[in-house]
Order: C-alpha cells, then sequence, then structure tokens
C-alpha cells in the first residue's frame, strides 16, 4: 500500500494522470474501462475492428416490411419491438448496468430507414463491413436495395423537389450546413420531468394510455365534431406507444433472464453471483415498475437512452444525473446505508462508461465533425433546483469523481455554476480541469435561465430544468419545456457568409451560385457596402438552414414517428400525439454558427486596411484571395497583424463583433420556428472548423484554403490574441449573453504548471469570478502543454489517454486528425493571475 | 522550389498546400507531389526548410508555456 | 432547361433512388478513367456516398454520350458521382496526390476514401 501511495504521488507530481487514475479506481472499474471498445472515428476513420452491425439493421427491415400497411406509428413501433426482441444482447464481466445498441460490443448501430445517402456511405467505407467481408456487403446491397424508395430521405424527395429543389441541393452540397433534416438524426431532448422522477414506471403508462384511448373513444363515438377528427391518428398513435413499451419492458426482462442464467448455471464466484441476481432482480423491476434505488434508477435511466438509439441516431445525450439520480444516492448511502461511498462510485463510474460505449455509424461530416467521439454527450451537473435553491448534492460531487477514474471522453460533463455552488463542489470541478479532461465546462446557470426565458419564454420554473441539449444550448427537461428532437442541419458553416459577400455568392468549391448576387466586391466603395452584402448572405443562409429543419420536423410525424419517444413524454401520453409534432413545444430551436469569428476579423481587416487606411484596394484585395494568397505573402501578413483581431480588447473590432450579431438576433426574431418562436444563433464549433477548412476559401482575416478555422464560438483566432486572458474576457464580456445569442463558447488553454497546488485552484477561482462578473455564459479549458502533445503526435501509443478539449467536446488527443491537433497546439496558452 | 526528400522542382503552386503553422507566420506545411512527404515551407522567402514528420513543430511552440500570453503584454 | 429545372434535375440525379445504383456489381464497379480520380472532381462535403460536383462543368452536360455536350455557364453545377465513367471526358485530368486515407478531414479535391477506389489507386 505504502508503495502504491508513494506511486500515486509521483505520477501525480509528473501529471500522469491517466496512470494515477489506473491506480486510484477499483479493480471492476478498471476491468471495464479497459473491456470498451474505442467507437468514436479517428480522425474520419473508425478504428480496426468496429464493425457495422447488421443484426439491428435487418431486423428493423424485418419488421418494417412485415407491417408496410399498418399505420405509421404502429409500423414503426413493431419494427422497433422486433429489434428489441430478437437483438442478440449480452453483460460484460463485471458489469452492473446492463443494455447496448448493438449485438456486440465492437458494433455501431446502422439506422438503415433513415438515409439512402448514409446507407451508400455505409457500404462503401472501409473496413467497417463484418467478415467475410463478400458476404456482408451482399447482404448490406440487398438490405439496401429493398429500402429503396421507402427510407425517410427517398419520402422526402417529392416534397423537396415541389417547392425547394435549390435549397435542397445547396444543403446537401456540404458547403454552407450539416445534417439532414429529418428527425431521425437529431439530438433528443427528453421530458425527465415525467419518466425519471419515480413517480411511474412503463406499466403505468401503459394503463394510462389505455384510459386515454377509452375517454376518447368513448368522446368521439357519443358527438360528431371536428374536436374528434383525429381520433382514428391518435388511437393508432397510442396503440404504436404502447407496442413500444410492452417492447421495452420485455428487452429488460430478457436481461433479467440471461442474468439468472449465467448466475444460476455457469457463474462460480458466490459474489458475482450475487451481482448477477441483483441486476435480474433490478431489469425485472425497471423500467416497469418505478425505481427504488441507486442502481435501478441508474438502469432506468439507461435503457431510455439505450432504447432510444435503437429508433434514432440520438446525437446527443441531455442528461442531468446528478439531479435525477442524486436523491437515490442520498437514500443507499447516506440514509439506508446500502452502499458504501465506493460501491456507489463504482456504479457512477460504470454508467459513465456503459454510455461511453455506445455508438452509431455516423456520416462523414458528422465523424469529421466530432473526431474521437460518439456524438454531443454533454451531460449537466450543479445548477439549481426548480425552487431556486442549489442543486448540487453528493451525486455531483461523486460523478467528479468518478470521471477521473474512469477519464472518458464521452459523455462529458457541463457545470451550471451559480453564486451559491459550494467550494467543495467548485474543488471537484478545478480538479478534473487541472487533471486535462477538459470538462465540466462551465456555464453561467444565472444568465443562462434568463436567457432561456428571454428566447423562449419558458417560465422561471421550467427554466431552472434545463439541461444541455447538445454541446451548449440550453433546454428545460418538462412537459412544455423540452425539445423532442433538433435536427442537426440547422448548422451554419458562417465563415461562408463573409466569402460570399466577397464572391457574389459564387462558390468555386461546389462550383455553384450559392448565395444571393450581392455585387461585385471589386467595386465595394465602403465598408457599408460590404457589411450590407454580408448582412444579406447571412440572412439568406438563416433562412435556408431553418426553413430546411421547420419544414423537416412538421413532416416527421408521417416520414418517420418516433414511437418510444413519444410515450415516454407526458404531452404525447396525454394528446396521443407524435413527439415531433410542434404542438405544445416551446421551440427551443437554435442556428449552431460554426465559424463565426472569422466573418469578424475580416470584414475588421477590410474595415482597416481597405476602407479607413486605404492601403489597398478592394480589387487587390480580391485578387488575392482568388490566388489564395499565392505570391502575396506580405499582404496576407499585414492582414493578420496589421489589422485589428478579436479577443484583444479592441474597440473597433469587437464593436464589428456586435453589430454583426445584433442583425443575426435581430433576423432571428424574424424568421421563427415551428412553435413560432425564435431561431437564435449559437456560436460554437465542435472540430466543425478541420472539416471546413478545405471548404472555405481564403479570407481577408489571413487564412489560406486549407487552414484551419478559428476553434469556435467566440474563442479568438489561435494565437491572435496577444493581449492577455483578461483582455479576452473583456472583449467577450461586451456580449450581451442574453439577447445576442443563445450561447457563446469560448476555449481556454491555460498552463498545468501554473494550476498546480492550491495556489492554482485560487487562481482559477479569482478568474472565474472575473469571468462571472463579466456575465460570459461558457467557459471551457484545456490544461496541458504542448510538449505533451508534441510527445502525443510522435509516439501515439504512449499517450492513447491524453484528452484534450477540441470544441464542445473533449476527445483523447491520438484520435483527432493531425491537423487538429496542430489547430490545439496552436492555441495561446494564457497565464492567468 | 525544390524537394528537400527526392529534389523534385517546381513552382509552389505545385506542392500541395496542406495549412499553416500558425496564421501569423510565413511557414506553411505542404506536400511534394512526387514523393508526398510534408514539408515546412516559408512563404515569404519561397523555399523549403525542411521534412515535417508526425510531433516535429519547425515553427516551435504555441504562443504559450516558455512564454505566457499574460495581461501584461 | 430553365434555372428551376436544373435545380430539380440536380436534386433528382444526386438523390432519388431511381439514379441510385443496385446490387454489388454496380456499387463495386470503378471505370479506371472515373470521375473519383479526376483532378476536376469535388467529392461533397457532406458525405462520403460517392456524390460530387464537376469544378468545370455545369448542369446540362453530359459525358456519357459519344459526343459528350459540355455546358460551362449556369448557376448549377453538373453533379457526378466518384465512380462516373469519365473516359469519354475531354475535360478530365489525372490527379497526382490521392488521399485514400480517410483519417484526415475532407479536401473535396484530394480525398477519395471510398472503399471501392482503393482497387484503382494503388
Amino acid at each position: 500500500m505504502a508503495e502504491a501511495a508513494v506511486n500515486i504521488k509521483e505520477l501525480e507530481k509528473n501529471q500522469e494522470w491517466w496512470r494515477v487514475a489506473e491506480q486510484k479506481r477499483s479493480k471492476r472499474l478498471d476491468y471495464l474501462r479497459k473491456a470498451v471498445w474505442k467507437k468514436g472515428a479517428v480522425g474520419g476513420l473508425y478504428a480496426p475492428g468496429i464493425k457495422v452491425d447488421l443484426e439491428r439493421a435487418g431486423l428493423f427491415t424485418e419488421g418494417y416490411f412485415a407491417n408496410l400497411n399498418d399505420p405509421g406509428m404502429v409500423r414503426h413501433a413493431k419494427a422497433v419491438a422486433n429489434v428489441l426482441d430478437n437483438i442478440p444482447i449480452f453483460i460484460t464481466d463485471q458489469a452492473q448496468l446492463v443494455g447496448y445498441v448493438g449485438s456486440a460490443p465492437h458494433t455501431i448501430s446502422w439506422l438503415i430507414e433513415g438515409g439512402s445517402l448514409l446507407n451508400e456511405e455505409v457500404y462503401n467505407e472501409p473496413g467497417i463491413a463484418p467478415e467475410p467481408e463478400a458476404e456482408s456487403l451482399k447482404k448490406m446491397a440487398a438490405m439496401m436495395d429493398k429500402w429503396n424508395g421507402y427510407s425517410v430521405q427517398d419520402r422526402f424527395i417529392p416534397y423537396v423537389l415541389s417547392f425547394a429543389a435549390e435549397e435542397g441541393v445547396k444543403l446537401l452540397s456540404g458547403a454552407v450546413g450539416w445534417g439532414l433534416p429529418i428527425s431521425i438524426s437529431g439530438y433528443n431532448g427528453k421530458d425527465y420531468e415525467y419518466i425519471l422522477t419515480a413517480k411511474r414506471g412503463f406499466e403505468d403508462i401503459i394503463a394510462e394510455i389505455d384510459r386515454r384511448q377509452e375517454d376518447m373513444k368513448d368522446k368521439a363515438r357519443k358527438k360528431a365534431g371536428p374536436e374528434y377528427l383525429h381520433v382514428g391518428s391518435r388511437m393508432m398513435n397510442w396503440e404504436g406507444m404502447k407496442i413500444a413499451l410492452q417492447a421495452v419492458i420485455r428487452y429488460a426482462n430478457r436481461y433479467a433472464r440471461l442474468a439468472k442464467i449465467v448466475a444460476e448455471n455457469y457463474e462460480t464466484d458466490p459474489k458475482r453471483r450475487e451481482e448477477l441476481l441483483r441486476i435480474a432482480e433490478t431489469c425485472e423491476r425497471v423500467p416497469a415498475k418505478p425505481q427504488r434505488n441507486l442502481q435501478e434508477s441508474l438502469q432506468f435511466d439507461h435503457f431510455l437512452q439505450v432504447v432510444e438509439r435503437f429508433e434514432s441516431g440520438g446525437g446527443a445525450w441531455p442528461s442531468r444525473p446528478d439531479y435525477y439520480h442524486g436523491s437515490w444516492y442520498d437514500k443507499d448511502v447516506n440514509i439506508d446505508k446500502r452502499l458504501t461511498k465506493e460501491e456507489a462510485l463504482d456504479l457512477v463510474g460504470e454508467f459513465m462508461i456503459r454510455a461511453h460505449e455506445v455508438g452509431s455509424f455516423f456520416p462523414r461530416w458528422t465523424r469529421e465533425g466530432l473526431q474521437g467521439i460518439t456524438g454531443t454527450w454533454v451531460w449537466t451537473l450543479g445548477g439549481v433546483k426548480q425552487d431556486g435553491a442549489d442543486a448540487c448534492n453528493d451525486l455531483t460531487v461523486a460523478f467528479l469523481q468518478a470521471a477521473r477514474l474512469v477519464r472518458v471522453s464521452n459523455p462529458t460533463f457541463a457545470f451550471r455554476w451559480h453564486p451559491q455552488v459550494k467550494d467543495e463542489v467548485m474543488r471537484e470541478c478545478f480538479e478534473c480541469i487541472r487533471q486535462g479532461l477538459g470538462y465540466p465546462s462551465m456555464r453561467n446557470d444565472p444568465v443562462l435561465i434568463t436567457n432561456v426565458m428571454h428566447w423562449h419564454g419558458h417560465p422561471i420554473e421550467e427554466a431552472r430544468t434545463w439541461v444541455h441539449q447538445a454541446c451548449m444550448s440550453p433546454c428545460p427537461t418538462t412537459k412544455h419545456g423540452f425539445q423532442p428532437m433538433r435536427m442537426a442541419s440547422a448548422t451554419a458553416n458562417m465563415a461562408k457568409v463573409v466569402e460570399y459577400a466577397l464572391f457574389n455568392g459564387y462558390d468555386p468549391i461546389v462550383n455553384m451560385q450559392m448565395g444571393p448576387q450581392t455585387g461585385d466586391a471589386r467595386k465595394f466603395k465602403s465598408f457599408d457596402e460590404l457589411y450590407n452584402a454580408w448582412a444579406e448572405q447571412l440572412k439568406w443562409l438563416m433562412n435556408l438552414l431553418t426553413m430546411s429543419v421547420n419544414f423537416g420536423r412538421v413532416m416527421s410525424p408521417e416520414m418517420c414517428p418516433r414511437s418510444f419517444l413519444s410515450s415516454i413524454s407526458e404531452r404525447c401520453v396525454e394528446s396521443g400525439q407524435d413527439a415531433a409534432s410542434p404542438e405544445g413545444d416551446r421551440g427551443n430551436s437554435w442556428i449552431t454558427a460554426f465559424t463565426w469569428v472569422e466573418n469578424i476579423d475580416s470584414l475588421a481587416a477590410v474595415k482597416k486596411l481597405v476602407f479607413d487606411d486605404k492601403k489597398y484596394t478592394m480589387d487587390q484585395l480580391i485578387t488575392a484571395l482568388e490566388a489564395n494568397w499565392e505570391g502575396f505573402e506580405q499582404m496576407r501578413l499585414d492582414f493578420v497583424k496589421n489589422a485589428p483581431k478579436w479577443g484583444n480588447d479592441d474597440d473597433y473590432v469587437d464593436d464589428i463583433m456586435l453589430k454583426c450579431l445584433r442583425e443575426a438576433a435581430a433576423f432571428s426574431r424574424v424568421i421563427k420556428d415551428p412553435s413560432g418562436n425564435n431561431w437564435p444563433i449559437l456560436p460554437e464549433n465542435v472540430s466543425g472548423n478541420i472539416h471546413y477548412a478545405n471548404i472555405v476559401r481564403a479570407l481577408p482575416n489571413g487564412r489560406r484554403l486549407g487552414d484551419a478555422l478559428y476553434d469556435g464560438g467566440i474563442s479568438p483566432g489561435p494565437g491572435l490574441d496577444k493581449k492577455g486572458p483578461t483582455a479576452v474576457l473583456k472583449s467577450c464580456g461586451k456580449i450581451n449573453h442574453i439577447t445576442d445569442g443563445r450561447a457563446f463558447l469560448l476555449n481556454q488553454r491555460l498552463s498545468p504548471t501554473q494550476l498546480s497546488g492550491e495556489k492554482g485552484y485560487q487562481l482559477w477561482r479569482s478568474y472565474m469570478h472575473t469571468w462571472a462578473d463579466l456575465g460570459l455564459d461558457h467557459i471551457q479549458f484545456n490544461v496541458i502543454d504542448d510538449t505533451t502533445l508534441r510527445s502525443a503526435q510522435r509516439e501515439p501509443e504512449k499517450y492513447q489517454e491524453v484528452i484534450v478539449r477540441v470544441a464542445g467536446y473533449s476527445a483523447h488527443f491520438v484520435d483527432i486528425s493531425r491537423k487538429t491537433q496542430d489547430n490545439i497546439i496552436q492555441r495561446t496558452v494564457q497565464g492567468i493571475g | 522550389m525544390k524537394c528537400v526528400e527526392c529534389n523534385f522542382d517546381g513552382p509552389s503552386d505545385k506542392f500541395r498546400y496542406l495549412y499553416n503553422a500558425r496564421i501569423d507566420s510565413s511557414l506553411t506545411l505542404r506536400q511534394c507531389p512526387n514523393c508526398q512527404v510534408w514539408l515546412a515551407v516559408d512563404e515569404l522567402a519561397g523555399t523549403i526548410k525542411q521534412k515535417v514528420g508526425l510531433g516535429e513543430a519547425p515553427w516551435g511552440k504555441s504562443a504559450g508555456i516558455e512564454g505566457l500570453a499574460t495581461d501584461n503584454v | 432547361m430553365a434555372e428551376n429545372d436544373k435545380w430539380k434535375q440536380a436534386l433528382s440525379v444526386s438523390m432519388s433512388a431511381s439514379h441510385r445504383s443496385s446490387g454489388v456489381e454496380a456499387r463495386e464497379n470503378v471505370p479506371q478513367i472515373s470521375c473519383g480520380v479526376c483532378k476536376n472532381f469535388s467529392e461533397t462535403a457532406f458525405s462520403s456516398d460517392g456524390r460530387g460536383t464537376c469544378r468545370i462543368l455545369k448542369s446540362g452536360s453530359d459525358i456519357s454520350l459519344e459526343k459528350p455536350v459540355y455546358v460551362l455557364d449556369g448557376d448549377v453545377s453538373l453533379f457526378i458521382k466518384f465512380n462516373t465513367d469519365a473516359a469519354r471526358c475531354e475535360r478530365f485530368e489525372r490527379m497526382e496526390i490521392i488521399d485514400t486515407d480517410g483519417s484526415e478531414c475532407a479536401d473535396p479535391a484530394y480525398r477519395r476514401s471510398q472503399r471501392q477506389m482503393e482497387k484503382i489507386v494503388k
């Protein structure tokens, strides 16, 4: 023991945090963590050994086509049920929690019913067809051919052709936006207040639906009238929900049976036998009935998440685990003492690992934009309760401690900071950041609660329940507050706005007239002319993306019903509507604004060097940009070094930032989402800055086609924030984080040496005070030095577990592309204090 | 420009542009069309500095660590 | 053809089921001279399903004909696929560098990461 203690101290001193974790965690956690397959793409490729799961695709196909004539929701539910009833299941050694979205631990799921483009991509992708490859390809091709004309995407096409072919082509060009506007690939929020508060299990919901059906049947038959015209579709939707709920209960019971069979027939270790029997008991109990303890509560939640991913892509994982499971931790650990803290920590750590292992096949843009991970699974911790009191509890601390033991890159945490948060909890947050996890990101709770109320009209009690819908956007977890899906296609490659303003809307990468023709920029005589062209391009892009999402959302109940998600949402159980129906939903929409700051630095550079100083003409500038700055290096350096840059507390450029944000904010109140609510922008990036590097041409901020774009949100350009950390915060503090947009991502790199020890904590604490005082809504940190990162590039096998904060998420450094790695190293390391 | 690895000689635009070392410096990464190695290029001088392998950074460090960007800068 | 019809055609060609390959053989077939190994092919950044656009030709062009039609003007580009036969296209220019490794990120000009491309690139 003494030797181990010395060893840990040494490792801590050397900041070898992965090895510290190995020493500190239990044997069970160590085994479970190492038993997980890496599902996130390495750069844009899946890791060797990862195979696409043909079982789920085959079973869904079989269930769907066997019930082709059933109403949409019923057909969908039966297809999902066929998967849940028949997909092979397994229990990992030493696991206490069960459920996986696939037939084997190395598989990633394939939602074959969604996009035919995606299916072709699955087929084309090297290395992922199960062995023997030729046989799998044949099987895959046969299934894909069967879906031709039936996939959600195929059924959308006639509608798009009828009114928006031009917009459809532009969206799918991949130049200006992400995603498909179909709900099967969205980010699903959940009505946790309904389903995870132990007030009901699935059997209770089935009984509730029975009552609703009887009631509507009676009323509709007694009196003819317009109020019950929807009776048929509602009855069928309810039927579909019940089919889904019953299938999930059976699915859980399959695990119960498996655990029991293994315990009673194969397991020789009495302790493990006992654990398996507990798994059996747990899966017999939940989700059929409400949970009674921490293990049941976590298992209930995990089943919700797994089954949701059997019916949709689930690109995000909105969650608030300390809030919804905290009372069970308290009961088991503090009150009943049926679990020790260490045993509880094992469960919490495993809960993270079970989420970490989930993955589905992503299209290339998602793989490249989310390198190293399987989705934006940003779990929310901390915050306040609905009455405004501090919501932090012992489980908040346990999650932060478990994160340091299991060190997964997904899920990550975002912490809702508010003035009542205790020092003890802040220290746990800091320890995670200091140990290089890159998370939790810190969110300003009072600012974001007000923001949620401002943009979408949530009452304060509802607003206070907010979780991260994806990386950044706050969304409540209540009947009317939750957003059942957010389609990723409201994601803009914003650097194209200034590019199109400079090039009259023409895009040479895709050889198309993309944006409106706003005039030949060589002839612009004033900054206002350029700005007006910019504003027109901005509005065109915002409208293009949101129009497609609005349309997709409204068509979703018909195109891709969501029987399971509907069945766990109060407003759907009550009304019989599909979860995608915007009725009763406050909206909560946002436009993710990738590559935003390039606009600001580019506009400022043109204003300064062309229109104010008259050092260059617009004609010279456009010529240099068309040449990708080739042969204009001195001029390029002038545009980088001698024009003001965002993030240096310089009003010249900061005022342009405010003007641009306010232009977007004003227009986001003009365009409306399906609920009639606003479409504010949310500047952030994930690794879209790398994905788009070869798609955005040279710009006046000094970038060339190919250069990584800035790392996102309102983060200054890497290496361009030369005036220090306070100047960065002051620039960002000029933005109104309530009315200027939905949220604003800020990346900062800090020095690990500087943050060591108590002094390091006090420095960070004081920095966070400034951050809070300035009213910023977000900040996240990389605390790792260049030497380590360069060494990891050289000898990746030795640095498999080094984690970095990419943008709205963390990833293992070795899983991101070389360009992304270099981009992180380029970021300025700020010295605080 | 002449490739330091295979001596392929050609104008700079024949070398595939990859990305910059830092936006505020003239160093970039390009790829030789002949031997396909990555090269560090001084764009101002129009010369190839060296071959670049994994973990090599001819442009030195980020703006931090040895010289933290502080409020006093 | 009216511009609106060109957009419709582009959407149909790139998306609709009737323009999609079926079976293994058609999906595996990549001609030695195909758009995928041409400098002017720009793979869509959206996915690796094989769609792309020509950097030179516009909608209305047809390179499958014995006497190909080349349209150079218009708002809409010509949609093609990585395995479109380019033997008759006089604009075909073979690439010098081809990335078949998809571990780096989207570079429409150089990256051809479909499994089928490995056969003709190597």
